[in-house]
C-alpha cells in the first residue's frame, strides 16, 4: 500500500509498490504485470494533473494479487473526475494527448470510476490468469 | 523497474556516420520525463537535424505522455522535410504503440544506419 501526495514523484512510488507486489508473486505472469504498470502510469498520471488542477492531493494506492487477477485501487482527495469510462475512444493516431484514460481501459478486464465523500475511487482489474 | 523518474536530463545522443541523430531515453518514458524528451528533441529539430531515430532498447515503460512527445517531434521532424523513427521498442512499448495504433504513424526501423535510406 501506498499512501502519499500527488506529484510527479509519485510515478516512482507506484512503480516501487507494484515491483515489491511481483516480487511477492511471482506467479503473476509478465503480460500481466506488464498491462497493470501501463495502466497504473495513466491513472497516476491523470491524478496528478487533474486531481484538484494539479495541484497536490492526498492519494492511496492498494494492490490485492488474487489467485487469477490483480486488483489495484486508487483513492484521491481531488476534485470529482468528470470522465465516462463507457465512452472511451482512442484519438487520431497523430493526436498529441487524450490517449491515457483510453490506453488503460484497453489493457484491463475493467477500469472503473467511482466517487464519494472520501475522494475519486479508481478500480484497476486485470485481465485473468492461470 | 527503477525508481528513477528521468527528469530533465537529457537522454544520450549518438549521430551515424550518414547525420542520422540518435536519442536514447532511458527507464520511464512517462509524465515527468516527457517534456524533457520533447524539448531534446525539438532543440534538435530546431537545429536542423530532422532526421532522428528514438531508442527505445533502455525504455522500461512508455505512457501517454512519452507517446504524445514523439507524435509531436515526428510531426516537427516531417514539417523540416525529414522524419522521426523509432528503433528497438521492448514489449510494453511495442503494447502500447500498437494498441494506440501509433505505430501506423511512426515507423520502426532496424537500425539507424538503414532508418533513412
Amino acid at each position: 500500500m501506498l499512501e502519499t501526495v500527488s506529484g510527479p514523484e509519485m510515478l516512482g512510488e507506484v512503480h516501487q509498490v507494484l515491483n515489491d507486489a511481483w516480487a511477492q508473486h511471482i506467479n503473476v505472469p509478465t503480460a500481466i504485470r506488464t498491462s497493470i504498470a501501463t495502466a497504473a502510469a495513466e491513472i497516476a498520471a491523470n491524478i496528478v494533473q487533474h486531481a484538484d488542477g494539479g495541484r497536490p492531493v492526498p492519494i492511496r494506492m492498494e494492490v490485492e494479487v488474487h489467485a487469477h487477477q490483480v486488483t489495484v485501487a486508487f483513492t484521491d482527495e481531488g476534485n470529482p473526475a468528470s470522465v465516462d469510462l463507457d465512452a472511451l475512444n482512442l484519438p487520431d493516431a497523430l493526436a498529441k494527448g487524450g490517449r491515457g484514460l483510453a490506453l488503460a481501459s484497453a489493457v484491463l478486464e475493467r477500469l472503473s470510476y467511482h466517487r464519494d465523500e472520501s475522494g475519486n475511487h479508481w478500480t484497476l482489474q486485470s485481465r485473468r490468469f492461470g | 523497474m527503477n525508481r528513477r523518474t528521468g527528469g530533465t536530463a537529457k537522454s544520450p545522443t549518438s549521430t551515424t556516420p550518414g547525420g542520422v541523430v540518435v536519442v536514447s531515453p532511458r527507464g520511464r518514458l512517462d509524465l515527468p520525463a516527457a517534456p524533457g524528451l520533447r524539448k531534446q528533441l525539438m532543440d534538435l529539430i530546431d537545429a536542423g537535424h530532422v532526421r532522428l531515430v528514438v531508442d527505445l532498447s533502455d525504455v522500461e515503460l512508455i505512457d501517454s505522455s512519452g507517446l504524445g512527445a514523439l507524435v509531436s517531434s515526428f510531426e516537427a521532424a516531417r514539417d523540416g522535410g525529414g522524419d522521426l523513427a523509432i528503433m528497438s521498442p521492448r514489449d510494453q512499448a511495442s503494447l502500447v504503440l500498437e494498441l494506440t495504433n501509433v505505430n501506423r504513424v511512426l515507423r520502426t526501423v532496424a537500425s539507424a544506419d538503414s532508418a533513412f535510406e
